[in-house]
């Protein structure tokens, strides 16, 4: 069983985006009467930067839990997912460069309607994604072309031939059984 | 995805902050202002200007204040809704721009969904049916679309929908129609008069992106994971359309970033040839003119459209195809 948690520093940066993301929105909002249109729009933009501050806060006080049952999400809204009911995985890659460096993943894990996204700025991700990566190869699941990719980037290696042709593999191994 | 919406907003922000500063400084750097253009014009026409009513004109509309100042007052009017006052139209900016914002975005759309819709099938088509008669042709379609001046497109097809539709040259809809309130009539007037222009218009984008569409999936389609679903026996249409062609898309939606501005902006010479109501003749005579508040204004909405087109194009592309870039790297 491995614990893996948010470090403050990787948070303060998402902190400081969302307090600038408010006070450039909702700022000129307080001191220009905005035109409906604007109000919305700046509103709406606003709320959306409150939201990124208030799950920032969340992460900070989650702790991601696995073990051999699951993966589990500690915190006020926590979730759990057992490696048995484990649905969909998947790995991203973002980046707002032209050149696309300096970006982060984010694994996403999905089974009995439960949802668990981790960002790369957790410690241990690369153990979670392993793992994770793991029980999926053992449950056959269909793995995005670009969830290959960028397991194959941490050094994870899945089976591309199941996933390319996803039904044709299916068929075969059909036949062979 | 909600960090990365983040983090792209907040590029986008101090972006159109930094264009709106140029916009201003860009069109306030021609030496003088819209009034000694004014004068100028007057006085080689051979009429007596009142420096007084100059003078009081110039207070009036803030044109004596410092630049800085100026930007500021021009900033805040535009959360409020005013972008500013037409010095050439002696009427407020949204007044003027209203119903021509409607009419270009009314091309626009309509140019884009033309170029869209033909560009896609054909695209895939040539690249499926490599060096058959049909992509030979499809080919030859394509560089005659690239290589036709829009001008003389428009010039020929106005002609012809003349001669053999009935319908009147130039403009957006019969001339009955203009300055009337919108009706039935009005509107099928301008969705009659839409199509030369949405041609002309689309021609030259649609074939450059067939061209790049075939490209990008001629490449996809001699990729190894290609040639294993194939071996495994994986539908062809059903293999086209679940690998190759996602990944060919990239382009395709990077597209959208340089289309939207590019519609409004590039079209100027063609709107000037089919009289089209549109922006683009306004915003060359408003730059002509000085009339800052109108330039501006028509500047910032161009911009906006590109930061947001790339916004737009950028959140689509994440949500395609997230993959790393080996050679980018991740950091964290």
């Amino acid at each position: 069983m491995s614990e893996h948690r948010y470090p403050p520093k990787e948070l303060v940066g998402d902190y400081a985006r969302a307090a600038l993301g408010v006070a450039a929105t909702g700022g000129p909002l307080l001191f220009v009467p905005a035109s409906p249109v604007m109000m919305w729009l700046l509103g709406g933009l606003a709320a959306l930067f409150l939201a990124f501050g208030a799950r920032t806060a969340l992460r900070q006080t989650t702790v991601v839990r696995v073990d051999d049952a699951g993966i589990t999400a500690i915190g006020p809204l926590g979730v759990a997912i057992a490696w048995s009911e484990l649905g969909r995985l998947g790995l991203a890659y973002y980046s707002t460069r032209r050149d696309r460096s300096r970006g982060w993943m984010q694994l996403s894990v999905r089974g009995s309607g439960r949802s668990l996204r981790v960002d790369s700025t957790i410690d241990g991700f690369r153990e979670i994604v392993a793992i994770a990566a793991d029980h999926a190869e053992q449950r056959r699941l269909n793995l995005s072309p670009a969830t290959i990719g960028n397991l194959a980037a941490l050094g994870i290696q899945a089976n591309p031939l199941d996933t390319a042709a996803d039904d044709g593999a299916r068929t075969t191994r059909a036949g062979q059984a | 995805m909600l960090g990365y919406l983040v983090h792209r907003l907040l590029i986008m922000i101090p972006t159109l902050l930094a264009i709106s500063a140029l916009t201003f400084i860009i069109i306030q750097l021609p030496p003088g202002d819209y009034l000694e253009t004014y004068i100028a014009e007057l006085e080689s026409q051979g009429e007596n200007v009142d420096p007084e009513k100059i003078e009081f004109l110039r207070q009036q509309y803030g044109l004596d204040q410092p630049m800085i100042v100026q930007y500021l007052y021009w900033l805040g009017g535009l959360l409020q809704g005013d972008m500013g006052y037409s010095f050439e139209y002696s009427l407020p900016v949204s007044q003027i721009v209203g119903d021509r914002l409607l009419l270009t975005f009314v091309v626009t759309l309509a140019t884009v969904l033309f170029t869209y819709i033909v560009a896609f099938p054909i695209g895939v088509y040539s690249a499926t049916h490599q060096y058959s008669w049909s992509d030979y042709g499809l080919t030859f379609l394509g560089f005659l679309g690239l290589a036709t001046p829009n001008f003389l497109l428009a010039l020929v097809l106005l002609y012809l929908t003349n001669r053999y539709f009935g319908i009147s040259i130039g403009g957006l809809m019969e001339p009955e129609y203009v300055d009337q309130p919108w009706s039935m009539g009005k509107l099928m007037s301008v969705i009659q008069h839409l199509i030369v222009p949405t041609i002309v218009i689309g021609t030259a984008g649609t074939a450059g992106m067939i061209r790049r569409l075939r490209a990008n999936l001629l490449d996809e389609l001699q990729k190894q994971y290609v040639v294993t679903g194939r071996a495994k026996g994986l539908p062809p249409v059903k293999l086209l359309l679940k690998y190759p062609l996602r990944m060919a898309l990239n382009p395709f939606i990077s597209d959208i970033g340089d289309l939207l501005p590019e519609l409004v902006s590039g079209s100027v010479i063609v709107s000037v040839v089919m009289s089209l109501p549109t922006t683009g003749p306004m915003l060359l005579s408003a730059l002509r003119s000085q009339d800052m508040y109108l330039a501006g204004s028509f500047l910032m909405f161009l911009a906006l459209l590109t930061v947001v087109g790339m916004f737009i194009s950028d959140l689509a592309l994440a949500a395609l195809d997230p993959r790393i870039r080996l050679h980018g790297g991740a950091t964290k």
